[in-house]
């Protein structure tokens, strides 16, 4: 009985949530009602990406892994000669740069795959986003572990300025969710984008400095470097792993803005179109 | 305040090239203008409410935007215009089994499912073995969703969003999940949160189960609301539309007319109804005329069968010696002799049937069919100052003293694939015709208005004993049944507003021309 006055109570604020809707409010008040559906909907993605495989989660951490010893040693002869750290330089590019297309490639398909859930039951649509999201975010927290324990084997001091990774950290979470908005929101539209995408990760992916080191290119050559997001969150990890030095305060800034833009897109692609998703799927 | 008030809304949808098409031709279709859109408005100018324990069915043929208006009640879909308000919970099952995850177990689905409703996890934990015994899937809780079958899978659902009281319960199609068992379960379910107070919507295209559940019915078509109101009267206007027997436009016009006030309301269409009627309307009363049956005319009513005009029910010959009845009638149809012997003065059948006669006394005249006195009154009480009912008397008080007798007779129809059955209209078999043992009158009909039709259509009558149901003829009138009726009249007495007309009101026997006197003689009366 008691549990189902707690369930009113739910409903209650349900309605009241309906007509927040329009007053397009407090976006953490409404996750916090809808944890339960949250949370389901984090287990079953869970579930899904590891369905019949051995190794399950193993696979989150073997596969990076994997990567980085191949790049290692293909890449050592011709990048690694004047970069110190080579192994955690090339390391720092993999797990921001894998993050990120995880994070995106996962929420691409929110909208469209859970179509069946909410052409029928009447629940915020980036819910499935921002699980898709978690769901990135935790393999990211496994392979940043693996990480720290190969920071640890070459030697590199922990400093109290490993702190500040949680900046780049938080700011990568934001701008993943914000990319991932856009992406969900346009693959209804176009199912072009998928592909699309995948052509453009791999440009991106060379694009990202992620196994070698743009000293060699000339001052505005580097400057061009620090208009493509990915790299700062890469150059960020470098700074204070590697070289244990924090980046300026513009360094900061430059990176806010990029989020606040990747963000602000997203948020105002599903404003705009959140009630058309219907016709579309 | 309405537990869902629908204000004026219009929901439009789109549709066209923009689905399936790729980038390029996206662009390529933009820059060729060959880009198209179709808008279409789902539902246009929907306005509704709903107040605790009520029921809604939404009834009308695929396409007319039931389910879309269904999206927007339950807050899926944002209405284009208007606006709908809810107050208190809503548990929307539509499309119950779609959803699901195939690739989750049961158990895992269950506490997802749970979740999009709105459940707590502590609701799910205390409630998850109900479910599943409801559901009867208690040997099924680890297998992965896409084992089991259709009926299973609407099972679970309707058990997860059944397990609440909500205020509003939406659902669109679901009572007829699963076996007979079920069905029976889930629809005893469905009237116990109904009974607990829930406002609910039913898309249904079971008429049979919205005229049992439902307290009231909207009707859509194309969007467009033809009506919202009484149950009965709504389902049997849907149903003669679905019978084709009336189109969306009269459906319209006769829910229009039934919104009105009227000083006279004529139950049944007979002659004498439609006489009174015709009177009324010429001085200048407001009239509605109102027939259980799904057509006007009463027992004169006729039949277009092959090209030939058959009277439903038996031969009827209109023959008078009363010159201002044969003028009043001769106003409104041209009659075509008839020389069979009655010896009066005038003999004749209307041309083209009797339909034609009835139509032109109704004209101008509202005119429901397929609306009995019961199902009116239960609608719409106070429709009338004055009632002319020209029904049973002893239908009228539900048969209380008992039920006055008729003859009866048994008519057999044959469609016959050759020119001519007989030389006359009307033939009596003789004693020993063994071809027609039994049969006390053939009738071939097209001999009456001279048709020519290739086929022909006969009449095999045959005596028949009455019982209630069965065709009336003459009434009885023996000393048992006019003690009856005189129980019945007493009773009419009491009802001051209602007055009883013609054969059946009367129980007394009208030929054609006496019914069309009296009820000149009544309308004379009341004026």
């Amino acid at each position: 009985m008691k549990a189902y006055g707690i369930y009113i109570n739910v409903c209650c604020l349900n309605v009241a949530d309906n007509m927040n809707d329009r007053k397009g409010l407090d976006m953490f008040q409404k996750m916090k009602r809808y944890q339960f559906l949250f949370e389901e909907l984090v287990k079953r993605d869970f579930k899904k990406k590891y369905k019949r495989t051995i190794l399950g989660m193993g696979w989150s951490i073997l596969a990076p892994l994997l990567q980085l010893l191949v790049m290692t040693v293909v890449f050592t002869r011709f990048f690694g000669r004047n970069t110190p750290h080579y192994m955690i330089f090339i390391f720092s590019g993999n797990i921001v740069f894998s993050y990120f297309t995880d994070a995106t490639n996962g929420g691409m398909n929110a909208i469209m795959g859970n179509a069946g859930i909410f052409t029928k039951v009447n629940v915020p649509k980036y819910l499935f986003l921002l699980s898709r999201n978690v769901q990135a975010l935790i393999n990211f927290g496994l392979i940043l572990v693996v990480y720290f324990v190969f920071v640890a084997f070459d030697g590199l001091p922990f400093t109290w300025r490993f702190i500040c990774l949680l900046y780049p950290i938080g700011c990568l979470i934001l701008f993943n969710i914000g990319i991932g908005m856009v992406l969900s929101a346009l693959f209804v539209f176009f199912r072009d984008i998928q592909y699309l995408y995948a052509v453009f990760t791999q440009l991106l992916a060379y694009m990202s400095a992620i196994f070698y080191n743009i000293d060699r290119y000339g001052e505005t050559a580097q400057k061009l470097f620090l208009l493509n997001p990915i790299y700062l969150f890469i150059r960020y990890f470098r700074k204070i792993v590697i070289e244990a030095t924090v980046p300026t305060i513009w360094f900061h800034l430059l990176m806010a803005a990029d989020v606040c833009i990747a963000l602000g897109w997203g948020c105002w692609m599903y404003k705009k179109y959140n009630t058309r998703f219907l016709y579309y799927v | 305040m309405s537990i869902v008030e629908v204000h004026d809304v219009s929901i439009r949808y789109l549709t066209g090239d923009f689905k399936e098409i790729g980038i390029k031709e996206y662009v390529m279709r933009k820059l060729t203008h060959n880009y198209r859109v179709n808008e279409f408005w789902a539902d246009r100018h929907v306005s509704f409410t709903l107040e605790k324990g009520e029921m809604l069915g939404i009834i009308g043929s695929n396409g007319a935007g039931k389910s879309t208006l269904l999206k927007a009640i339950a807050g899926i879909m944002e209405p284009t215009e208007g606006f709908v308000t809810r107050e208190g919970n809503v548990a929307a099952l539509l499309e119950l089994a779609s959803g699901f995850d195939g690739d989750l177990t049961v158990k895992e689905n269950a506490y997802l499912r749970g979740a999009m409703l709105g459940y707590t996890r502590k609701f799910m934990d205390e409630t998850y073995d109900e479910i599943i015994a409801f559901a009867e899937l208690q040997d099924f809780q680890d297998r992965r969703f896409k084992q089991l079958s259709s009926g299973m899978k609407s099972r679970l659902a309707f058990a997860i969003a059944s397990m609440v009281q909500p205020d509003i319960l939406i659902l669109d199609e679901v009572l007829s999940v699963g076996d007979g068992a079920f069905r029976k379960k889930s629809e005893a379910k469905m009237k116990e949160i109904i009974a607990g107070g829930a406002a609910t919507i039913l898309v249904s295209h079971s008429l049979e189960q919205v005229r049992e559940l439902c307290t009231k019915v909207l009707w859509l078509e194309h969007g467009e609301q033809i009506a919202c109101g009484d149950t009965a009267i709504l389902c049997g206007l849907y149903q003669q539309y679905l019978d084709k027997t009336i189109t969306l436009d009269q459906a319209k016009d006769i829910w229009a007319s039934l919104s009105g006030h009227y000083d006279w309301l004529v139950v049944g269409s007979g002659l004498y109804g439609c006489t009174f009627a015709r009177e009324m309307a010429d001085k200048g009363k407001k009239c509605l005329v109102i027939d259980g049956r799904p057509w006007l005319g009463g027992n004169v009513a006729c039949e277009d069968t092959d090209g030939v005009t058959v009277h439903k029910y038996g031969p009827h010959i209109f023959h008078t010696d009363n010159e201002e009845v044969w003028e009043y009638v001769n106003r409104f149809a041209s009659f075509v002799p008839y020389d069979g012997g009655f010896g009066d003065a005038h003999q004749g059948i209307p041309q083209g049937g009797y339909n034609g006669l009835v139509e032109g006394l109704l004209k101008g005249v509202p005119a429901v069919t397929g609306v009995s006195w019961q199902m009116l009154m239960e609608a719409f009480p106070n429709i009338s100052d004055k009632v002319l009912y020209t029904g049973t008397i002893d239908g009228f008080f539900e048969y209380s003293e008992g039920h006055l007798e008729y003859d009866s007779l048994k008519i057999e129809l044959e469609e016959l694939e050759q020119k001519c059955y007989q030389d006359e209209a009307v033939v009596i078999p003789e004693e020993n015709d063994e071809e027609h043992s039994g049969c006390t009158r053939v009738v071939e009909y097209k001999h009456f208005l001279h048709e020519k039709s290739p086929k022909t259509v006969v009449a095999f009558e045959y005596p028949q004993e009455w019982l209630p149901g069965r065709m009336m003829c003459r009434p009885v009138r023996d000393e048992k049944n006019m003690a009856l009726y005189e129980k019945y009249q007493a009773l009419a007495a009491e009802r001051p507003g209602v007055i009883f007309g013609g054969r059946l009101g009367e129980y007394k026997y009208y030929d054609m021309d006496d019914a069309i006197a009296a009820a000149l003689a009544r309308a004379a009366k009341e004026i």
